[in-house]
């Protein structure tokens, strides 16, 4: 009970940005910086590197902002952008990246023995352990879905797919994440 | 079949399963207490998965700080400490807008040239005495956001505000904001995280309510089918106001109070509120708290899209006291009926109580 409907086309926005009005390009950016940051870190390090990634994202709009052209969703167009751009940002930072959150993360998790199952903020941290450790692609339409509220029709805008494979996603997401859960001891 | 399929189960999570569908998982779960302890972990989740993958900063001051860094980079720098001197400065008093009261006609049909098209509704009206009210921001230039029944929204304005727009409810509002003001219409009930500006104060129409605001956070609830608007402060302080007949009533609320206007009259209720049970809304729980079954009814219909009648009168005014959250519709009729001891007939989307 949870999809949220696509918002109507910012067209307004992308227009005035194209001329440069630098007021429309002040509210995009307060209406979507929080949320583009709190995206970008689910695949970075850290939120002070989401937040230079979010940045360059919106200074390449400006700076070739005669040219640019949004097909149908502002939303989807802003989160591809960044997607890509913190792809990018990791391709250059991928060792300290596997350290960090790779599956090793999941690992080092310690099961208490002796009581049953993980404390509820124990239970959050291995959670996100367990996304940061998904693989991209599923990684990307779950938190999309689930945490940006983005309906699958704009998963599928921003990750060039078809709807009928995000939901593939999300369903492999699920049994990953069950998965993992699982295995640091999770519900035995 | 045995093991629980994800996709089948993230489209029944997400409402994406058609009636067939539904049933056909619903049935599987019943099938066998293990299936459903499966369904239940992975349901568990996809509650989880709604908070955020990292801890955001509560600093919430790096998007001001983070643009200006923009700004300079555009070459932006000069109207950038403009903002911030306009924000800095005091409220001007005459910008307050005045109350008219005029009498609202909730059938008035009005015809728009261009593309838009509007249906017979109270929210026409209103929107053409806010665009008088609000220096003439031509209809033509609000924007609207409408969730369905069992839909929400997550609305983020061009100042920074969120909007959580709860099931069957319409948003409208003027992009980018307008007027040194930042005013919106709600039809139906939402939760605002209004960021703060002094210098433009946020209001709020919904119904003949107006809610006024300089940062904050509160629900409004005003759906077309009810006499009364209801706001619920979780921070911060807003103002009430009758903008309805019978008179210029206004309240100050304070974080965890409720207030109601219900026939020209503004009244603080009284009690400590618990605000998390007025937006249990937003974690898809659905909280009656001694609601008559007539009431049930209508909530069912905007959650469930459940087409529910009531076949005896008498029973109309039982009352309920219940929770709900993600349950199938079948399990929350059974606790309904056993609840108040009535019987229910369901047939696809009809239901109808009676006893």
């Amino acid at each position: 009970m949870s999809d949220e409907r696509p918002l109507t086309i910012e067209r307004d926005w992308v227009e005035a940005i194209r001329g440069g009005d630098e007021r429309a390009f002040e509210a995009m950016f307060h209406a979507h910086y929080r949320d583009l940051c709190v995206y970008a870190a689910s695949y970075v390090s850290s939120f002070d590197s989401a937040r230079d990634v979010v940045q360059d994202v919106f200074l390449r709009i400006w700076k070739r902002r005669e040219n640019w052209t949004v097909r149908v969703s502002l939303k989807a167009y802003l989160y591809r952008a960044v997607r890509n751009q913190t792809l990018n940002y990791l391709k250059q930072e991928n060792d300290r990246r596997k350290k960090e959150t790779g599956l090793d993360g999941a690992a080092r998790l310690s099961v208490r023995s002796g009581e049953d199952g993980l404390l509820t903020n124990e239970l959050l941290a291995a959670y996100r352990k367990a996304v940061s450790a998904l693989p991209e692609r599923r990684r990307t339409a779950f938190v999309l879905n689930r945490q940006h509220g983005f309906s699958y029709a704009e998963i599928a805008l921003v990750m060039d797919i078809s709807e009928r494979t995000v939901e593939t996603h999300i369903a492999k997401a699920l049994a990953s994440l069950k998965r993992s859960l699982y295995a640091v001891g999770w519900n035995d | 079949m045995t093991r629980l399929n994800n996709r089948e189960a993230a489209r029944y999570l997400s409402g994406r399963s058609t009636p067939e569908e539904r049933r056909s998982f619903d049935r599987w779960l019943e099938e066998n207490p293990e299936h459903r302890r499966t369904f239940e972990t992975v349901a568990e989740i996809w509650q989880m998965a709604e908070n955020p993958t990292i801890t955001v900063p509560s600093d919430e001051d790096f998007v001001r700080r983070d643009w200006e860094r923009i700004a300079a980079a555009i070459g932006a720098s000069g109207q950038a400490e403009r903002n911030r001197d306009r924000r800095e400065s005091p409220r001007s008093t005459d910008r307050v807008p005045t109350v008219r009261r005029v009498r609202r006609t909730s059938s008035e049909r009005l015809a728009f040239a261009a593309a838009f098209v509007f249906l017979v509704a109270a929210g026409v009206w209103l929107a053409m005495q806010f665009s008088e009210k609000h220096g003439g921001a031509a209809l033509a230039d609000l924007r609207e956001v409408s969730t369905s029944p069992g839909q929400r929204a997550r609305i983020p304005l061009s100042d920074g505000t969120i909007v959580h727009l709860n099931v069957a409810s319409t948003l409208r509002f003027p992009e980018p904001f307008v007027n040194g003001e930042r005013a919106l219409i709600l039809d139906g009930e939402a939760f605002f995280e209004v960021t703060e500006d002094a210098v433009r104060p946020f209001v709020v129409h919904a119904a003949d309510a107006v809610v006024e605001v300089v940062g904050t956070k509160f629900a409004v609830r005003a759906y077309d089918d009810s006499d009364v608007v209801d706001v619920v402060v979780s921070v911060g302080e807003v103002v009430l106001r009758n903008d309805g007949p019978g008179g210029d009533d206004e309240l100050v609320l304070t974080a965890h109070q409720k207030g109601r206007l219900a026939e020209g009259v503004v009244h603080r209720l009284d009690g400590d509120v618990n605000v998390q049970r007025h937006l249990a809304w937003m974690e898809s729980r659905l909280i009656l708290d001694d609601v008559p079954l007539r009431d049930v009814a209508v909530e069912l219909r905007r959650w469930y899209t459940l087409d529910v009648r009531i076949a005896d009168p008498e029973i109309a005014e039982l009352r309920l006291t219940a929770e709900f959250r993600s349950e199938p519709v079948h399990e929350i009729l059974n606790v309904i009926a056993a609840s108040l001891e009535v019987s229910y007939e369901r047939d696809k989307q009809t239901v109808t109580f009676y006893r």
